[in-house]
Formats: C-alpha cells, structure tokens, sequence
C-alpha cells in the first residue's frame, strides 16, 4: 500500500492513533505524566535492547523484510529506521498504556469497564436522541426525502461516488436538522416569550439546515437528472 | 534449526523468564494490566501483523519454522512474539514504573 514506506507506514498507522487516545484526554495523560521519565526510561532501554537484537534476529534468518517495503536506511550501518521507530513507538505505547493502567488499579478503578460502560451509555443517549425524529415536522419531511433519494438510488445503480456524495450530503442535512430541533427547543425552553437574541440563534440555526438542503437538492439533481430526464422527455 | 524459535528463547524468554520471577509479585498484583497489554498486543497486535506479511513487508521462511501456521503466521508468533515479547515489554516497564516496590 505505501511502497518502500509500508513498514513505517504500518508502523505510524498502528502506533499513533492509541497514543492520541492515551496521551491527548487531560484525565489519562495527567496521571502518565507522572511517570513520564520512568516512561521515557523504559522505551528507551527495550529500544536499545530492540535495536540490537532485531539484525541478529535477521541475521538468523527468523524473518526477513522485502527490499520494496523498506526504505533500506540503516542507523550506525546496523539497525534498520524502521525496526528502531517500531521498538521506540510500541515500548513508549506499551509502558504508557501499562503507567495507567497501573495508576487506575491502585485507584480501584477498572477503567476499561468503566470506559466501556461509558461508551455504551453514550451511544445509548445518541439512539434515544432519535425520538426526536418522531417529534419535528421537518425532521420526518427530511428523513422521507433521505428515504426516496436512497431508493432511488439503489434502482439507478449510480456510482459509489455518487453514494458518496449523496450519504455526505443527506447526512449533513439530517444531522444539522437534529440539532436546530435542539437549539429550537432549548431556545423555546429558556425564553417562552419573544426574545431578540434567541430568535436570531434559532432563525441562524434554520438557515443552516437551509444551506445543506439546498446543496443536497443540487448533488441530488446532478446525479439524478441526467438519468430521468432522458427517459421523460 | 528452528532460528526464529532459537532467537525468541534466547532474546525474549531468557531474559523475561529470571525478570518475570523476580518482578512476580507485580505480576500478580497488577495481573489485569499484563492480561489486557496481552490482550490489545493480541488483537490490534495481530492484524497490524497479519497486514504487514499479507502486504510483503516481512516473511517467514517455512522450512525453518516449528510448522503450526495461523493465517499465515509461525506458531512460534504467537508463543514467542506476542507472549513472551509482551511479557518482557510489560516486566522492563513494571521494572521501572514500580521499581521492584514489591520484590
């Protein structure tokens, strides 16, 4: 897939993302931070270590790299870039997921159900959040338009470019509808009566629904049309 | 004779095996840690390892290898790479996060 950049490539794709979810939420990297040296100090031994044992390993033969998905740079003419970055980012990924686990067991608490729980309830509020498909007018005229546009679709057979273009814009469409319900409702709650600024926030808050629409119709129409109207006219 | 399993004993085992001993009573206490970095080196681990040889980037000579074959990996992967491996990474880190608080 990346040529002579595959392993790093793999390396970087595999690597990175958990670090972003350890380190990026103020919760966990608060409590790593602690540890950072100890961190620090762990990675760079196991990388060392890693560094030297890994050409032995291809120097028995235990495995060997294609020349085409490497980029054939060698650290101090002995160690491959890649095999060094890997040691770094898996020992420094490792450790830190291992500092907080640590941190949280001491705690007494299991993060890992509490984080499960917690997306779980998450996704639970996001499902219940579709009642209010059931509740707006325009909620239930957007869904059915989504609903004959994808059918439409389906028979046409158009492209996965155009599905593309057409979940794009129907979603953009129902998820701003979903929260200008929301504004709208919050905006009646706060202020019953009429309010200036709330108003405003609610009538911008169509608009924007507006805006998606208006592009949806036109991705819908340049799909559509020039497969209906030749049949029409 | 068997390098990659020769290279994993003597690179991953006989180094973790002494430092497992040593560090047991971490091991133990903090059980659920070692249980899920096993866990997520066996599953995001694996795939991420099961792409780079479905891709080219690395291979195994068959001839040299124990014999049981998993998705196109050597047993000793798995026995050797993803547990003892893990297990040497989460022990230096036990090492040097606890310091031996326990030993």
């Amino acid at each position: 897939m990346f040529e002579r950049w595959s392993y790093l490539g793999y390396t970087l794709m595999f690597c990175l993302p958990p670090l972003v979810l350890l380190w990026l939420r103020r919760e966990f990297a608060s409590r790593m931070a602690r540890d950072l040296g100890r961190i620090l100090a762990a990675s760079l031994l196991l990388t060392v270590y890693g560094c030297i044992i890994w050409p032995v390993a291809l120097k028995m033969s235990a495995w060997s790299y294609a020349e085409d998905r490497i980029l054939n740079i060698k650290l101090f003419g002995y160690v491959h870039l890649e095999d060094a970055v890997w040691w770094l980012l898996i020992s420094f990924l490792l450790a830190s997921f291992i500092s907080l686990s640590i941190r949280f067991e001491e705690e007494g608490v299991n993060i890992f159900l509490r984080e499960v729980r917690g997306l779980l309830r998450s996704f639970g509020c996001a499902l219940r959040g579709f009642r209010v498909l059931r509740l707006e007018r325009n909620l239930t005229i957007h869904t059915a338009a989504a609903t004959f546009v994808f059918l439409e679709a389906a028979f046409l057979k158009v492209s996965a470019l155009e599905w593309l273009a057409l979940l794009l814009a129907a979603g953009a469409v129902l998820g701003l509808e979903l929260v200008n319900s929301t504004i709208e409702r919050l905006g009646t709650r706060l202020a019953p009566g009429h309010d200036e600024e709330i108003c405003l926030v609610k009538d911008a808050a169509a608009a924007a629904v507006l805006c998606a629409s208006i592009v949806a119709a036109a991705v819908g129409a340049v799909i559509f049309l020039p497969r209906i109207l030749p049949a029409i006219l | 004779m068997y390098p990659y399993l020769v290279f994993l004993l003597l690179f991953f085992a006989l180094p973790g095996l002494p430092l497992a001993w040593a560090l047991r009573k971490d091991l133990v206490r903090y059980r659920k840690t070692a249980l899920w970095s096993l866990f997520f080196v066996c599953t995001i681990g694996a795939v991420w390892d099961w792409l780079s040889w479905k891709t080219g980037v690395w291979r195994y000579d068959s001839g040299q290898t124990l014999g049981p074959w998993l998705g196109g990996l050597p047993a000793e992967e798995f026995i050797g790479f993803y547990l003892l491996g893990t297990l040497l990474i989460v022990l230096v880190s036990f090492l040097f996060l606890r310091g031996g608080r326990h030993v």
